[in-house]
């Protein structure tokens, strides 16, 4: 479903854009806070490595959602 | 494993502990004060003297800052000749040293002493007054103290005065009735009040008669310490053997507190690997009176009513190839006993989505030989956690050649082939015209920069198959037990390969990139081209007459959330979401992929453009200097973001899904334990 007329394609872009901003942001703020606390976890217990890390990363399956679905819309363009 | 019951007399016991130790196959299981009304044994009488030399070895070590030993798996041999001699030896040693850090630190103290009043001393040295010129007035006040800035306007409070001043110090002296004015001005220009130092001689000769002894004094510190650095050179070698002997002694005599004991015996209990039993019994029961015995196994029935019974611990057995990967699953949680060790899957999971990801022939060739490299002279190195980290990054890397050769068809970010979509000169830039000026016969199957919607749709394709061995791994575990989990697992696999399906169905609706076919459709009318079509048109959400939703995969889903709902309860509803979200979740592998490709791309055409094309031969040296180390930080950038990203995946995504890695390793009694990160 190609979509026509200048303004709704940059309509689509633009929104594309504001995606990956919001995921973005959403994840840097996630992280943000989850990764304050493991580095305080890690300093009383290092041990705690194998734990911590995949914790850390988890929110960057919200920008991975925000890439998806951009792509989706940039797909709709010519 | 095995469960033995090692049985026998007191005075056996020492003998015993000692070939427990040599055999290194018994995981003790400790017994508790108590219990079946038998006590704890009591420490072997060389524990106290071990420990105590210990101690004193330990503290000579601190002083003398010597390292303490990395620690290897198979502990480390003591002197040539210990025993007694050696205990004098460290008595000997402890004596002198402690003597010599005993006058460090009173020398120490002294000279900080000195140093603060050679610091109070030193402002009134450069004052041309003695010290008694500050004392004994009846009629004036005499002020002394530091300044934070020059204080001007003291004319200002009353004209009796008289000053001196040098930088950052000021005395005044003042008559007694405009004493509490002066004071008060002086407080607020920020005069902070000092004594005057005790003495009559004047300052400068106290001054240096102060440096002076300073001088002495550090001089007689800088003996101590070369004493002590000399000793530290003969006795390194000598403290790293005595302290790993005397940890064994004081492991081997304490040993009897983990056991149980009566008056005349003594009982071990612990766990032995089966095939080694008959082997730890022989040589155990050639100490006189000692008995070994096997108690029966439980069956996983009795097993699951008694709670309290202690799983046996777990000795992971994988090939070599892949036993570095135990300790990326050892990270998560050791499997239990009655668990399949995922350490194969995982073993192939993990590096070929870091070649997903990195993607790239180049690093990949790259990590393969550099590791291979580092591996080779790492040869002696305990497996810690970085050598097994290496091996993994050598498999990534051999995945990463792989796929960047046959699928991505590129090596360190340029081509082998000019891509379709490249206008520009640079972007054309490749090996086969460019670089080779041969013609490789290999063509991408995938375009990174120009299929993202395919690389999405090979990604969720990767998350369906590693979430399917997942979910059947969970339903092997669980068939053993319970039936009904078993049949949860079943029902997740369904919603997973129904969903998949309608995903695939979805995208095979995309839109053709230059001419080609997209994955969606390939891999609806390819590996999928079985699955019964007919189905459900839904227009509104992309679902047309032509690819309508198929029956069978909406009925695998609901049939799927049913079963989930009946074994594992209506909670559960909520994670068929999680569900979805996990597998969109892997196309993070096309993200991370594609992020990388275009940062290089971009980092190659800029300097392609500026440096190498239509350029003098000097430029294109700098040029190719310049991409070789822009692709050396893409190379250490795709490392660490492809080791994260695809543990991630295993760790979140997958092992949730099945895992639960509640076990104890095996520790046999005699190994040291290994420290790990």
């Amino acid at each position: 479903m190609a979509v026509t007329g200048d303004l709704a394609q940059a309509a689509i872009a633009i929104g594309a854009a504001l995606t990956i901003l919001g995921t973005g942001l959403a994840t840097a703020w996630a992280e943000k806070v989850i990764g304050a606390a493991s580095v305080g976890a890690l300093a009383e217990k290092p041990e705690l490595f194998g734990r911590v890390l995949p914790l850390v990363v988890i929110p960057e399956t919200i920008i991975i959602f925000g890439l998806v679905i951009a792509f989706l819309m940039l797909g709709t363009l010519p | 494993m095995s469960r033995a019951l090692i049985i026998g007399p007191r005075d056996a016991l020492a003998r015993s502990v000692d070939a427990l130790y040599a055999l290194q196959l018994l995981h003790i299981v400790d017994h508790r004060q108590g219990e079946e009304d038998l006590e704890i044994g009591k420490p072997l009488p060389a524990a106290t003297e071990a420990s105590e030399v210990l101690v004193k070895l330990r503290s000579i070590a601190n002083v003398l800052q010597v390292e303490e030993p990395k620690a290897t798996a198979t502990g480390i041999a003591g002197p040539e000749s210990p025993g007694e001699d050696m205990k004098a030896k460290i008595r000997a040693l402890e004596l002198n040293i402690s003597e010599q850090d005993a006058s460090k630190k009173k020398i120490q103290g002294l000279v900080a002493d000195l140093n603060r009043r050679v610091e109070e001393i030193t402002p009134f040295a450069q004052l041309p007054l003695s010290l008694e010129d500050y004392r004994g007035y009846d009629s004036l006040e005499v002020f002394t103290g530091k300044t934070s800035r020059d204080i001007m306007g003291l004319e200002t409070v009353t004209p009796e005065f008289e000053s001196f001043a040098v930088p950052g110090f000021l005395v005044v002296f003042v008559a007694k009735e405009h004493a509490g004015r002066m004071r008060d001005f002086l407080a607020q220009s920020g005069f902070t009040s000092v004594a005057v130092p005790e003495g009559r001689e004047p300052p400068r000769e106290i001054l240096s008669n102060l440096l002076a002894e300073g001088e002495r004094w550090e001089k007689r510190l800088g003996e101590i310490e070369e004493t002590l650095k000399t000793l530290r050179e003969r006795y390194a070698g000598f403290l790293t053997a005595a302290r790993a002997h005397l940890e064994t002694e004081v492991e081997k005599a304490e040993a009897p507190l983990r056991f149980a004991v009566t008056d005349h015996t003594f009982i071990v209990e612990g766990w032995i690997p089966r095939e080694a039993f008959e082997k730890a019994k022989a040589d155990l029961e050639k100490i006189d009176g000692v008995f070994v015995s096997e108690i029966e196994a439980k069956t996983q029935e009795e097993h699951e009513e008694s709670k309290a019974e202690p799983e046996p611990p777990v000795l992971l057995r994988n090939p070599k190839p892949i036993k570095p990967f135990e300790m990326l699953v050892n990270m998560f949680g050791t499997p239990s006993y009655h668990e399949i060790d995922p350490t194969i899957v995982l073993a192939i999971a993990f590096p070929m989505m870091f070649g997903i990801m990195v993607g790239d022939a180049g690093y990949g060739i790259l990590w393969v030989a550099y590791g291979l490299w580092l591996l080779k002279r790492w040869k002696n190195r305990p497996w810690d956690f970085w050598k097994n980290l290496l091996v993994a990054f050598i498999w990534g890397g051999f995945w990463a050649t792989i796929f960047g050769t046959f699928v991505f068809a590129e090596a360190f970010g340029v081509p082998f082939h000019m891509p379709a979509s490249a206008t520009s000169l640079a972007a054309q830039f490749n090996w086969s015209d460019n670089i080779l000026h041969l013609n490789i016969p290999i063509h991408p199957i995938l375009e990174k920069l120009d299929q993202v919607p395919d690389f999405i749709i090979m990604a969720i394709s990767v998350a369906a198959l590693h979430l399917g061995i997942g979910f059947i791994i969970g339903f092997l575990d669980d068939i053993r037990h319970s039936v009904k989990h078993a049949l949860g697992k079943l029902g997740w696999l369904s919603v997973l390969i129904g969903l998949y399906v309608v995903l695939i169905v979805r995208a095979a609706r995309w839109s053709l990139v230059n001419g080609a076919v997209p994955w969606g459709t390939a891999i609806w009318n390819g590996p999928l081209v079985w699955f019964p079509r007919a189905g459900m048109p839904l227009p509104s959400a992309g679902f047309a007459a032509a690819n309508p939703v198929p029956y069978v995969a909406i009925g695998m889903i609901v049939g799927g959330i049913v079963l989930v709902i009946a074994t594992e309860g209506f909670l559960h509803l909520m994670e068929v979401f999680g569900l979805m979200a996990n597998v969109i979740s892997y196309a993070r592998l096309a993200g991370i992929g594609v992020a990388e490709e275009a940062v290089i791309f971009a980092l190659n055409v800029i300097v392609l453009n500026a440096l190498v094309i239509n350029q003098s031969t000097p430029m294109i040296i700098l040029g190719a200097v310049l991409m070789g180390a822009c692709n050396f930080l893409i190379f250490l950038l795709s490392t660490i973001s492809g080791t994260i990203q695809s543990i991630r995946l295993n760790y979140v995504e997958f092992f949730v899904k099945f895992y639960k890695g509640s076990g104890t390793l095996f520790r046999p009694f005699g190994v040291k334990a290994k420290s790990e990160v």
